[in-house]
């Protein structure tokens, strides 16, 4: 797994980056399109709708009409306004872009009646209908923003044009909004590089090594360390003892924590049980000592601990090293030494 | 660890393929295509537009009354043609030639250069008719009601009626100028009277006065007041001179325009042509009733016989049909064109 496949996985990235960062580079889609189609023998052009804003929102229109001297104009108006104007002739519509350099035209005619009343015919350019117009000599050119997104373009080029001249008309965008083929390959790039670290490492382990490990270890030191299981029974014990103190006559009680001070942490904290019957005189008591002894062991807590004895730590404190079966095994063991501390008690009160 | 080799193949085979296939897309992009949600039948837009923007009305507006300011300073109709058409052609030459003849402009030409509402249409074809409505004059004269039409598609708006609104005439409701207003026919169903039998009634009223039948359908309105008065005072006049006078009213064909408004009634603006003749009694001259007349009949040689034609335009609302309203004319223009002793 690590010496084959972290390595495809590695090429992997690499390529991919490598790939993201040429498009987002040399091979970056370009900003400015400009298309352009040759139109022979029409008086007439109109673009169809949309098409003004077929890449960006604001485009620039020109227009090269057949002679130098004749003029060409360009008017904006709404596509009924230009069906109108444009009835019972022929034209030529520019329906779209066929590729990125170059327009797609198609020859129209109109064959809806076009009802004129004599005399009153205005030149192209003088029209009403028009939001707005540019002639020029030979050429003209008009620019449209996204107010216009709803106009069309018509283009007359004069009436003397006829079959024979042809014009040249291009539409040049700029785009301001680019489409991004980089991000992709970057993605795809990260997912390679996150697959081949996995891959190099976790997946590579020998499955026993990522199980967890276990809580107790068979070869541990009774002496030197206490192992989790004791200092968590001891802390629990002696919890229930502090929650107790307050009950009188309980000398079993006492019979623990003067163990536990005598012992001074050399020995195990034990059962009552290893210790034997105590006889002791309730008078020879030191309640301070005893108080700051209670502080201390009720500030002891449950506590993951391999040093040498169990010492005072924030309360709260939790450990996530003891498994659930652990924790059973030690609270039946608690009732059975609560069992017996019972009975031991229940001696102790009678030998005095 | 055998087939470890041939899997190992299999997928750097695949990841290659993956890649190559991603790379070789086009560097632009795919060309986009315009997006046709819309039907494109010539005429099929699934949400109509106004004809015009209110930029475009005012500046055909403008352009219009430029041409009355022009024609009025130099008093000459002739320059008229083209702007002017239609019964607003037959009125201004004629207020013109009076101005030429009288050395001054009857003030009721003044139109105002602001507007207070525009009424534009959405039809996709001609002829196109925008209602305007203008403010106030500056000597305190009514709102005038502009009538522009777009005979064709090669042609442009040129002024084809102007009314003089009646003070406190209440006008329908419109669409904003954004939204648009759909344009009438003669013909509408749905109202208390097709607009054409509105005019043709109001004719009929207006020849017969109260005896008409249809005397109860119309509301009283100043343009009938001020005819009522009129014909009075020449009537006490005759009488005296044993003379008679008599008017006709004849709508004109095809000279109307139609504009529906929001609440489902029409604006309709009309031309009735009238006839006044007056014969005097007892062999005496029957003469021009007003400088206006007299300025139109010029010098010409006066007998018992004077015959005036006049062309009135109306400006009606016709209430849509079981609204319970009457119809009311809410505008007018009088203006004799012709005088003629017979």
């Amino acid at each position: 797994m690590r010496g084959l496949v972290a390595p495809f996985f590695g090429i992997l990235a690499v390529a991919s980056i490598v790939l993201g960062c040429l498009n987002a580079t040399v091979w970056k889609p370009s900003s400015e399109i400009r298309a352009q189609a040759r139109v022979a023998g029409a008086r007439y052009i109109a673009t169809d709708p949309k098409v003004l804003t077929l890449v960006d929102e604001q485009a620039e229109l020109k227009v090269t009409g057949p002679s130098s001297s004749q003029e060409v104009c360009i008017a904006l108006g709404s596509p009924k306004d230009v069906a109108g104007w444009t009835a019972g002739k022929d034209y030529v519509r520019i329906t779209g872009l066929q590729d990125w350099a170059s327009l797609s035209t198609h020859e129209a005619h109109d064959r809806s009646q076009a009802k004129g009343v004599k005399g009153q015919d205005v030149a192209f350019k003088d029209s009403d209908m028009w939001t707005r117009v540019r002639c020029g000599k030979g050429s003209a050119r008009m620019n449209t923003t996204s107010a216009d997104a709803d106009r069309v373009a018509l283009i007359y080029l004069g009436k003397n044009a006829n079959t024979s001249s042809s014009a040249r008309v291009s539409l040049h965008w700029v785009r301001h909004s680019l489409p991004d083929f980089a991000t992709p390959f970057y993605f795809v790039g990260a997912l390679f590089v996150v697959l081949t670290v996995l891959s190099a490492s976790v997946f590579a382990m020998p499955p026993h090594k990522r199980r967890k490990r276990e809580l107790v270890s068979t070869a541990t030191p009774v002496q030197e360390e206490v192992s989790i299981k004791d200092a968590v029974t001891g802390s629990l014990y002696s919890l229930k003892e502090a929650a107790s103190l307050a009950a009188p006559g309980k000398s079993a009680h006492m019979v623990h924590r003067h163990g536990r001070v005598d012992a001074g942490g050399d020995t195990p904290f034990g059962t009552p049980a290893a210790t034997g019957p105590v006889v002791h005189d309730p008078g020879n008591r030191n309640l301070p000592a005893e108080q700051s002894q209670e502080l201390d062991l009720s500030a002891l807590g449950i506590q993951d601990q391999e040093t040498a004895a169990p010492e005072p730590e924030g309360v709260g404190e939790e450990t996530t090293l003891i498994s659930q079966n652990e924790f059973d095994e030690y609270l039946a063991r608690l009732a059975a030494e609560e069992t017996e501390s019972a009975d031991d008690g229940a001696e102790e009160g009678g030998q005095q | 660890m055998m087939g470890k080799a041939r899997g190992f193949t299999r997928m750097v085979a695949s990841a290659l393929t993956v890649l190559a296939a991603i790379s070789l897309a086009a560097c632009e992009g795919q060309v986009p295509k315009p997006d046709m949600t819309n039907d494109e039948a010539s005429t099929g837009q699934v949400k109509e537009q106004p004809d015009l923007t209110e930029a475009q009305e005012k500046r055909i507006r403008t352009g219009i009354l430029e041409t009355l300011d022009k024609a009025n300073e130099a008093k000459d109709p002739s320059g008229l043609a083209g702007r002017v058409t239609g019964p607003a052609l037959d009125v201004r030459t004629s207020e013109l030639n009076i101005a030429k003849a009288t050395d001054k402009l009857d003030p009721k030409t003044t139109i105002p250069k602001e507007m207070t509402q525009v009424v534009i249409p959405t039809d996709a074809s001609w002829p196109r008719s925008v209602f305007t409505i203008t403010t106030t004059t500056e000597d305190q004269q009514s709102k005038r009601l502009l009538v522009m039409t777009q005979e064709s598609a090669h042609s442009n708006y040129q002024l084809w009626a102007v009314t003089r609104l009646f003070q406190g005439a209440k006008l329908p409701k419109f669409a904003v100028p954004r939204i648009g207003s759909q344009m009438g026919k003669p013909q509408d169903k749905g109202l208390v009277a097709t607009p054409q039998e509105a005019v043709d009634r109001y004719a009929d009223l207006l020849q017969s006065g109260d005896a008409s039948k249809y005397a109860d359908s119309f509301a009283s309105d100043f343009f009938r007041q001020d005819l009522n008065k009129l014909s009075q005072t020449v009537q006490e006049g005759m009488e005296r001179n044993k003379g008679t006078q008599t008017q006709t009213f004849t709508p004109v064909k095809d000279r109307i325009a139609v504009m529906r408004s929001s609440d489902g009634g029409d604006l309709v603006v009309a031309q009735i042509n009238s006839e006044w003749t007056r014969q005097a009694g007892e062999g005496r001259d029957s003469k021009p009733a007003s400088d206006a007349e007299k300025a139109l009949f010029g010098d010409g040689q006066v007998t018992s016989t004077m015959k005036v034609t006049y062309v009135n335009v109306l400006a009606f609302y016709v209430p849509p049909a079981g609204s319970g309203q009457q119809i009311a004319a809410v505008g007018a223009e009088r203006q004799p064109i012709k005088v003629e002793a017979l």
